[in-house]
């Protein structure tokens, strides 16, 4: 069944990228799956989702769409 | 004129030390009670190497640059430390002499304690003992990390890694990107990897076109480390 997430996309868009993973380690599978360089990287204190979001140029609905699901299925 | 740290500040940088893992407050209070203050300005050295090593430091403010010098005179810069960093473990732990020079490349503070005390101090806290063989372990691996570098990398993979490990120590966000907060040369990055301050120049050029870095003054932005990090893992 479909939980609903503690944060939004928008939320999550503002946040670091490291404070995300430690927060919910299960999204580094998202992260992977795009073959980003997040996880355990030294200037992810650094960066905010967003940030990343744009170096990778992804599909912004779609990968916080993809880590809010991921993130609702913990709670 | 070294500005005094506040006490409550001092006492925040030993309990997250390493050191003392899995002490009381009560037992740091008692390590930390042994110690002496100690305060070096910029450029000045802590030891120098193949000196007897007679002091253990703990690092409380300030970036400090661990050199090497070959038989030949070139200098090796073996890494950097900063607040919270131990120097001088071996000391503790075994009868060698200084295997390397410590040299304050900004004004430093830190505690100190002689050899036979805190050789005392590891009988009545065995933890103690254990925490100084945690460090020396992270040290070793470091070492091995570089060494795999040095062995396997490309020059400028060489320096990009780093300038992603002193990112990982000494980084600080600023609008432009993240600051290396310490003076940097290029003579430096060239005795961390292995070069010669020419390579490190035409690399650091490069990316500075590209926008990747800014340098300014011996002081290290990076403004797309992303960039550095997708070339220094071969992404």
């Amino acid at each position: 069944m479909a939980q609903k997430s503690p944060v939004t996309s928008e939320q999550i868009a503002e946040m670091i990228i490291s404070d995300v993973l430690a927060r919910w380690p299960e999204t580094a599978v998202i992260f992977q799956k795009y073959n980003m360089a997040c996880v355990g990287c030294v200037v992810a204190p650094f960066y905010t989702i967003e940030v990343a979001i744009s170096i990778y140029r992804l599909d912004r609905d779609q990968f916080l769409q993809e880590l809010t699901a991921v993130i609702a299925n913990l709670v | 004129m070294i500005r005094p740290m506040k006490t409550a500040v001092i006492q925040e940088i030993i309990t997250r030390c390493t050191l003392m893992d899995g002490l009381t407050e009560e037992e740091c209070r008692a390590i930390v009670q042994q110690s002496r203050h100690y305060e070096i300005e910029q450029d000045r050295f802590f030891f120098h190497q193949g000196a007897d090593a007679t002091t253990m430091y703990i690092i409380l403010s300030g970036r400090v640059k661990l050199t090497q010098v070959t038989q030949a005179g070139e200098q090796v810069i073996v890494g950097y430390c900063g607040a919270g960093d131990g120097l001088g473990i071996i000391v503790a732990l075994s009868e060698m002499d200084y295997p390397l020079s410590a040299e304050a490349v900004t004004d430093c503070q830190a505690i100190c304690w002689p050899r036979e005390q805190m050789k005392q101090l590891m009988l009545i806290y065995p933890r103690l003992a254990i925490n100084g063989m945690g460090m020396i372990a992270q040290r070793f691996v470091k070492l091995q990390d570089r060494y795999q570098d040095i062995a396997t990398r490309r020059v400028e993979q060489r320096v990009a890694r780093a300038l992603l490990r002193l990112v990982r120590q000494f980084g600080k966000k600023l609008d432009q990107g993240v600051l290396i907060d310490m003076p940097l040369s290029r003579q430096d990055l060239a005795e961390m990897t292995g070069t010669n301050v020419y390579n490190v120049s035409r690399i650091l050029s490069k990316w500075e076109r590209a926008e990747w870095v800014a340098s300014q003054r011996q002081r290290i932005v990076l403004c797309k480390a992303h960039e550095l990090v997708i070339l220094a893992e071969d992404l």
